[in-house]
């Protein structure tokens, strides 16, 4: 731990709620509690206290030189939590060997059979590409022996990309079905998953019923919802196909996950649709995000404006899900997370778009992405295999948010963790980082769940679970 | 997301104001979070109740984001006019292929869209014509004057095909139903009028209004019918049967536009007090206000999507608000002529501008760009000639631009230069995307590149 890495005042926020009330947190201890100004103030300064003596005799936190204010005498209470004890940083298990590769995720077409309004990758507006048999196949054996190599103990196949890796059919069984062969005779547990839209045939559900560890499904709730945000290619309602493919996934207990985009055309409804998703079906996890604005959501305005809104849809939605034992979540907000890296696909994921390039982001769908140079890191050729670029996987692997000076003084800096790195990518400032709008979603969410955990901890104070483990 | 500048966030713990310094120690006690939810306050570990605001209160999205809506500018050339005088009244057939333009000149005009040639000039008012609407299958045009008559038109063949009288003064607003073979006008009797269409039947006179009506509206589905008046209310009225159903009050002049988002839920409303507002029609009361600085009649208009609402200003500017936040997008601007009146095209693609200045603007929303000026050659000054250039643009469709003599070559345009009205036919001739030229229009026609 860096010096000035075990200030207090660095891992103290206080967060305004309005006048005169100021919810305090320490996110590395997971304690938090809402106090007026003079209680504000007394911690600031016996935080400040404390910093200055650390630095004149690293010796002091046991040994306390120091006269502690008189409130603080004669409480046990935060006495009790440790809580003017610095804590180390987030451990990040990864940082020491580097990327070391568990997970392959392939990338099969850039088709699609829906004409979503918002489509990341403008799926259908591009030249086709499909996987082949011969990269889908050295992707795995190029991540099977990084397994093996590493003694580690499970692999992960997954299905992604800038289309319905669905149309790939053909290389995606033999995938499939190739990993598994893998794992058994090496040894290695596998899990099977994937990004889908559930326009499937029969065929193909039973299939990956019986294959699949798990999967997450993009459906926006509400029939009309679904079907103006994502018809069909030819302009269909899609609505009826995936409610089938839910239905047969409930009925089968397969473990899902929706992923519900939200645009400004559908906001407003966002609890609705939460509530029929709730009602309806019964997936393990909702995963609520607005949309990005790459691709198709940039031509049709579909950004969300008013995330005033979101948040209010999103807060109520969540009390639904609740009553019905779902996990309702939004990526940059997750109080149970404590971490350096938003996502860790530049630490374990070997991501292969369809041409057999290596990208270090799950939404890198190839080289017609606008950012493609900066996040494909490799390449297959038929001669010679895999080539990667080690300098750009580093750079990759090496953001962090402790890298981020416009982290420092946020409270989510080690929930969020600089949020995702494509949508905060910048060529334009040294850290190649920019702010986005997610940020005030992430601070809003953060902060709610906050006061929403000190609520259900008998509303005083709300000590997380990592700090009783 | 986009990107836009984002203070960097200090939630750092920092010593705070208070003005209550001889307060203990407390930690509060949140006892509801949903609605209003309150807390409880403890000293520390001791019992007190006192409430909270609500969590939206803490911060806004206004004060968090920095954004400054993109400005598109677009001028015409000092000679491109539309009119002689100002322009009043737009309206897109439903197809979206022909715009019509009725002008303070007494003119009705009709222009093809999207290339911008002008199709014809329908015969006159006898005064200044105020407004115009297409009948909801485009086959009937009709317009509003000062004349105190409504005329109806034969479309495409712009035949005058009945004078509708009636109103005792001028006529300042005509609507079409989009359903019913309707009509509304509203005049400065105080009255709205429905008449049958295309036989031109006085159906009803609606009365209620205290002073002129200067604006009238059909809901989408027709039902409703919506009204703005010098009396600085909005009303709505139940169609057929005329019955007032509720008055709006707030504004404090002149209410000059109204415009239904398409899916009638929502009533834009422009006056000549400076504000906007946004009326709840289910409910029946406002739903957004906004001040916009200007003492100024504002037109307004919903895209067909309803996701944006334009509105005009004095300074020749015209926002676009998204809705329903009332976030500003997007501002298009140039020249300094009053927006008298704007309508989107019905792809909501394209935003169409008249103004005080006799010139009808073409804005390509979709691209954020401006895309020209009408141009009538019987609207230039005596003495004055016009020349052709043909243009395709980027969805392949040819267009052919009338510009006055000694206009700029619009960029990418084929020099054609036959003078209009003129025999003259010389060869095409292409010109370097980048160059500018002006096609010059003597004895023959020549285009001149200009270093």
């Amino acid at each position: 731990m860096k010096p000035n890495d075990c200030s207090l005042l660095k891992q103290i926020f206080s967060i305004a709620l309005g006048k005169e009330k100021y919810i305090i947190y320490a996110p590395l201890k997971g304690i938090a509690f809402v106090a007026n100004p003079r209680l504000v103030n007394e911690i600031f300064e016996y935080a400040q206290q404390l910093d200055s003596s650390r630095l004149s005799s690293p010796r002091t936190p046991s040994n306390p030189s120091y006269s502690k204010k008189k409130f603080l005498e004669g409480s046990d209470f935060l006495n009790s939590l440790s809580f003017f004890q610095a804590e180390p940083l987030p451990v990040d298990k990864y940082q020491d060997n580097g990327t070391q590769y568990d997970a392959v995720v392939l990338f099969l077409t850039n088709q699609c059979n829906l004409g979503c309004l918002y489509c990341y990758a403008s799926s259908g507006e591009y030249a086709a590409k499909r996987m082949t048999w011969e990269i889908a196949r050295e992707s795995i054996n190029y991540v099977t022996e990084e397994v093996i190599r590493n003694q580690s103990p499970e692999m992960t196949l997954g299905f992604h990309g800038g289309g319905e890796p669905s149309l790939n059919w053909d290389i995606l069984t033999r995938a499939a079905d190739y990993a598994h062969s893998l794992a058994t005779k090496n040894d290695f547990a596998l899990k099977v998953s994937g990004s889908f839209n559930g326009y499937w045939s029969r065929k193909m559900l039973d299939y990956i019923i019986q294959n699949f560890t798990e999967l997450s499904l993009s459906f926006d709730g509400l029939p009309a919802i679904q079907n103006q945000q994502r018809p069909t290619k030819n302009g269909n309602d899609s609505f009826p196909r995936v409610v089938e493919t839910l239905h047969s996934l409930d009925e089968a207990g397969f473990p899902y996950g929706i992923r519900m985009t939200v645009t400004n055309r559908s906001v407003h409804r966002l609890e609705e649709s939460i509530s029929f998703v709730c009602e309806q079906f019964r997936p393990n996890k909702i995963q609520v995000e607005p949309v990005f604005m790459e691709g198709r959501a940039k031509k049709n305005r579909a950004e969300v404006s008013d995330l005033d809104l979101f948040i209010d849809q999103f807060i109520k939605g969540l009390r639904r899900a609740e009553e019905e034992g779902i996990h309702l979540f939004y990526s940059g907000a997750r109080l149970d997370a404590l971490t350096q890296r938003f996502c860790m696909a530049a630490c374990r994921a070997f991501v292969v778009t369809p041409e057999g390039d290596v990208t270090t982001c799950f939404e890198t769908y190839g080289r017609d992405h606008p950012l493609g140079d900066q996040f494909i890191v490799g390449r297959f050729r038929r001669d010679a295999g895999f080539s990667l670029h080690k300098k750009k996987i580093e750079d990759h692997f090496n953001r962090t948010v402790e890298d981020i000076s416009y982290c420092e003084g946020c409270f989510c800096r080690w929930h969020c963790a600089g949020d995702c790195a494509i949508k905060t990518y910048s060529e334009e400032t040294p850290e190649g980082f920019q702010p986005t709008r997610r940020c005030y979603l992430n601070q809003e969410l953060t902060k709610f769940l906050l006061l929403k955990n000190i609520k259900e901890s008998q509303g005083l104070v709300w000590i997380s679970n990592r700090i009783n483990d | 997301m986009s990107r836009e500048k984002l203070e960097k966030p200090n939630f750092r713990l920092q010593r705070v104001y208070s003005d209550k310094s001889s307060e203990k120690p407390m930690v509060y006690r949140i006892e509801k979070l949903e609605g209003n939810w309150r807390m409880g306050r403890r000293g520390f570990l001791i019992t007190s109740a006192v409430g909270i605001g609500t969590l939206a209160g803490c911060s806004t999205m206004q004060n968090f984001l920095e954004k400054e809506a993109p400005m598109i500018t677009g001028a015409c050339e000092g000679l491109v006019k539309a009119h002689l005088k100002d322009v009043r009244g737009l309206s897109f057939s439903p197809d979206g292929k022909l715009l019509a333009s009725g002008s303070g000149d007494k003119t009705v005009k009709l222009w093809e869209m999207p290339s911008g040639k002008k199709v014809k000039t329908l015969g006159k008012h006898t005064s200044s014509v105020h407004e115009v609407s297409f009948s909801w299958d485009g086959k009937v045009l009709a317009s509003g004057s000062e004349d105190k008559t409504i005329k109806l038109w034969e479309i495409p063949s712009g035949k005058m095909m009945k004078t509708l009288q009636g109103h005792n003064h001028s006529i300042l607003a005509v609507s079409m139903s989009p359903v019913w073979p309707l009509l509304a006008s509203g005049s400065g009797d105080h009255s709205i009028k429905l008449w049958e269409i295309p036989s031109g039947n006085l159906l009803r006179t609606l009365e209620g209004h205290t002073d002129s009506v200067s604006a009238v509206c059909f809901s989408p589905e027709g039902r409703l019918l919506a009204s703005g008046s010098g009396d600085s209310t909005v009303k709505l009225w139940e169609i057929p049967s005329g019955k007032l159903l509720v008055s709006f009050e707030g504004h404090k002049s002149r209410v000059d536009s109204v415009s239904f988002s398409p899916d009638g839920s929502l009533l834009a409303s422009g006056s000549v007090d400076g504000s906007l507002r946004l009326w709840d029609v289910p409910r029946g009361r406002v739903f957004k206000k906004l001040k916009v600085n200007t003492r100024f009649a504002h037109p307004v208009s919903f895209s067909s999507d309803g996701y944006l609402l334009a509105s005009g200003l004095s300074q020749g500017l015209i926002k676009l608000w998204e809705i329903p936040s009332m976030r500003l997008v997007m501002t298009l601007g140039g020249n300094n002529d009053s927006v008298r009146s704007l309508s989107f095209s019905p792809d909501g693609r394209i935003v169409v501008s008249g103004s005080s200045y006799k010139t009808i603007k073409l804005w390509d929303i979709s691209l954020g760009k401006f895309i020209s000026c009408l141009f009538d050659p019987a609207a230039l000054e005596k003495g004055k000639k016009a020349v052709q250039y043909t243009y395709t643009n980027e969805y392949g469709q040819v267009i052919t631009y009338t510009l006055p003599c000694g206009t700029p070559t619009p960029p990418g345009a084929i020099c054609v230069c036959n003078c209009v009205p003129g025999t003259y036919s010389p060869p095409r001739r292409s010109a370097p995307s980048r160059t500018r030229i002006i096609c010059t229009c003597d004895k023959i026609c020549t285009c001149v590149p200009i270093k």
